[in-house]
């Protein structure tokens, strides 16, 4: 599909995302997939809010405490830090990734952890976290069942909330047979898969020294931290080994239980439809003993060490920018669902940990317009991803923002920042533009048929190749507009 | 300067740059909506509708005799041997473990030793528990979630290990919504290191979005609801 361009001297190279969005449209199935599992997520939402009249308040408030916490964020951290320090917590502050990756390893390495189990963590994706466990020498088990799949086939998940919406249960079946020596009753049916899922990831639980966890919300009040699940991996991970970590974003704190409560209920809403997540789970700090070592006083189970990581790795940058707002967001994958790039390309074509709207922002946010440039451009502006958006981040506002420095770079081909340069010049001179508006008028329409250009000349070529050109409009905007306003009394 | 100084400084330096400081941009918002006028239905209805909705089950007891019939049948209909456990009194049933007791059902109460390998033994032989017994701090009818904080005589892994949950629920300790409950006890986070939300069974839907329940957690959930 890529291929004419390749020819063409005038037209630049197809981007890496055009690329990768090229193959998932060409891998078979895929598009389909995707699209009938975001459609279900989205109908899911669309009905939960409908039955939920507080619902757009809700998303006010959510938004106001979300715009508070980014505004002040130095001041909810501190607080954070010292409720949890009360609580007999540690907290770790790691700025970039590779100080993250080398916390957690010197945790492991502390306590002898040969065996860890993992909640679905995104911040763990983002700094690699699992190479450098078994680099050195540990044993990394995902727990949460599509994050589980994807690691046995070798594949970063496709969407935040939903790892392996990508894969068919046939492909599903497929991994645990060669990865797991799963016989066939065992994968005949997704309730027999989940089982034997159920029954070597308990083997991984029961074993482990040390588990790692994402955190969905920090709340500065009490130092607790927050971890929503519908499988109850999270639980199991942060209340059976020893030693506890949670991966927190420097920016996923929420001042207190209330506001929490609120980010709660529209966090299940926009993911899955859902009132609230099977499992809600606030931990405060390690299981508590009593000095004088009475059982009957002391808790009986939970994990004796809790460590906190916050990672940095680029979000204080954005605080003070134009792209803070990109800071809102918790994670609830509904612009994915509701794009309509995403739903046709999936996850993967994005290339990196966060896709779909947020990451096409989040990403080149984090990590520079290098390599990344072409991500704000996998969007039509349509605005679904603002609509939907539980706290109501404008991400079409931010996209145009990165599109617009992107452009000012030296990488956009010359023959584009000419052509833009010579169309602000022209937009900006009313007769000339209505000169040339006639020019592209008549210019459109030779050669086409039924008011559609098959094929447009020169550079223009690349924008035929995969969809038909408007003829332009027998009347301009400007000759409709005089006309309307002689026409007012 | 210690990196916790470095990033605080950073943070700083760039909230005072002042973009979209507090309240972030102008952004239009919707008219806001009419407040949810409140269930129609009484709190212990709705509480049964939503949480059985999710495939959970609620089971109506008269009495605490009624209410420990109910949790020794759910025993007797797995054959479980024994139960994992809350102290009685968290459990808020007198007499349970005596007529567990008389059925021949062990109580177990779920202390973990320190050092190894007695701490993982204890876990392996706590895995093989096939029902959980605990009480309930609070429910929200709404949602049809329960509120369990982990403490003293109060394992976490009671609600949580075991393939089947039998949770005890006095009808005084239901409210309407999540809100609601959190304004009745601010503290509850407060009492133990673990406060969880547990809305029906554990469920995933990753494998091509069909609903799967008790794929880690509890795929039974039962709550024995007294007066």
């Amino acid at each position: 599909m890529s291929g004419p361009h390749e020819d063409r001297m005038s037209v630049p190279q197809p981007l890496s995302f055009h690329r990768r969005a090229a193959d998932a449209l060409s891998t078979p199935d895929l598009p389909q997939k995707i699209e009938r599992a975001t459609a279900r997520l989205v109908a899911a939402r669309h009905a939960s809010f409908a039955a939920f009249p507080e619902g757009e308040a809700l998303r006010d408030e959510a938004r106001a405490i979300r715009a508070r916490v980014v505004g002040h964020l130095d001041q909810h951290l501190i607080r954070f830090e010292a409720e949890l320090q009360k609580r007999g917590g540690h907290l770790h502050w790691a700025a970039t990734d590779d100080d993250a990756r080398r916390i957690v390893v010197g945790i492991a390495r502390a306590h002898e952890v040969r065996n860890v189990v993992k909640g679905k963590s995104m911040v763990s994706e983002e700094i690699e976290l699992n190479g450098a466990l078994e680099a050195a020498g540990v044993h990394v088990v995902e727990t949460d069942l599509g994050e589980y799949v994807a690691q046995l086939a070798g594949e970063p998940p496709s969407h935040i909330v939903g790892p392996i919406i990508h894969k068919s249960r046939e492909d599903v079946a497929a991994v645990f047979r060669e990865k797991l020596d799963a016989a066939e009753e065992d994968v005949s049916d997704a309730a027999r898969m989940t089982a034997l899922a159920r029954r070597t990831l308990r083997a991984e639980f029961l074993r482990a020294d040390m588990g790692i966890s994402g955190t969905n919300f920090g709340v500065a009040e009490n130092g607790s931290i927050c971890l929503v699940t519908n499988e109850g991996n999270g639980r199991l991970t942060t209340s059976l080994p020893r030693v506890h970590v949670a991966l927190l974003g420097l920016e996923r704190i929420v001042p207190t239980v209330a506001d929490l409560a609120i980010m709660l209920r529209l966090l299940a809403r926009s993911a899955t439809g859902q009132k609230l997540t099977v499992y809600s789970n606030l931990l405060s700090g390690p299981r508590r003993r009593h000095p004088s070592g009475s059982e009957a006083a002391s808790e009986p189970d939970g994990p004796d060490e809790v460590h906190v990581v916050l990672v940095d790795n680029g979000r204080s940058e954005l605080l003070g920018t134009e792209l803070a707002e990109i800071l809102y967001c918790i994670r609830c994958g509904a612009c994915l669902n509701t794009c309509p790039v995403f739903q046709n390309v999936g996850g993967h074509a994005y290339g990196s940990v966060y896709s779909g709207p947020v990451g096409a922002v989040l990403t080149p946010a984090l990590r520079g317009l290098d390599g990344f440039a072409d991500l704000p451009h996998a969007s039509s502006l349509c605005g679904a991803c603002r609509e939907i958006c539980p706290v109501r981040i404008d991400i079409p506002r931010m996209l145009l923002a990165l599109r617009a420095k992107g452009a000012r770079r030296s990488d956009t081909p010359a023959w584009v920042r000419q052509g833009l340069r010579m169309y602000a010049w022209l937009a900006r001179r009313p007769r000339l533009f209505a000169v040339a508006a006639r020019a592209a008028r008549v210019a459109t329409r030779m050669g086409a048929r039924d008011g559609w250009r098959r094929s447009l000349p020169g550079p223009l070529a690349g924008w035929t190749d995969h969809r038909d050109f408007p003829v332009f409009a027998p009347r301009s905007f400007q000759r409709l507009w005089r006309e309307r306003e002689r026409r007012k009394p | 300067m210690s990196a916790r100084d470095q990033i605080l400084a950073r943070v700083a330096t760039s909230l005072r740059r002042g973009w979209g400081a507090g309240g972030g941009h102008a952004h239009r918002t919707p008219p806001r909506a009419t407040p949810e006028k409140p269930a129609a239905l009484p709190l212990r209805d709705r509480f049964t509708s939503e949480l059985e909705a999710l495939g959970g089950r609620v089971h109506a007891a008269r009495s605490d005799a009624e209410a420990i019939q109910a949790v020794t049948g759910i025993c007797a209909e797995r054959r479980a041997p024994c139960v994992l456990a809350w102290y009685e009194e968290h459990v808020g049933l007198p007499g349970l473990r005596h007529a567990l007791f008389d059925r021949k059902i062990g109580y177990d109460t779920g202390w973990l030793p320190d050092g190894e390998p007695a701490r993982s033994e204890r876990l392996q032989s706590l895995g093989r528990i096939a029902v959980g017994v605990t009480g309930v701090a609070a429910a929200i009818a709404d949602s049809g979630t329960i509120a369990v904080v982990s403490g003293p005589g109060r394992p976490r892994l009671a609600s949580l290990l075991p393939p089947v949950h039998v949770a005890v629920l006095r009808e005084d300790r239901l409210y309407a919504s999540l809100p609601a409950l959190l304004a009745a006890h601010p503290g509850l986070a407060e009492q133990g290191s673990n406060l969880v939300l547990i809305t029906g069974p554990s469920r995933t839907a990753d494998i091509e979005m069909t609903l799967t329940r008790g794929v880690h957690g509890p795929g039974e959930v039962h709550v024995v609801l007294l007066p």
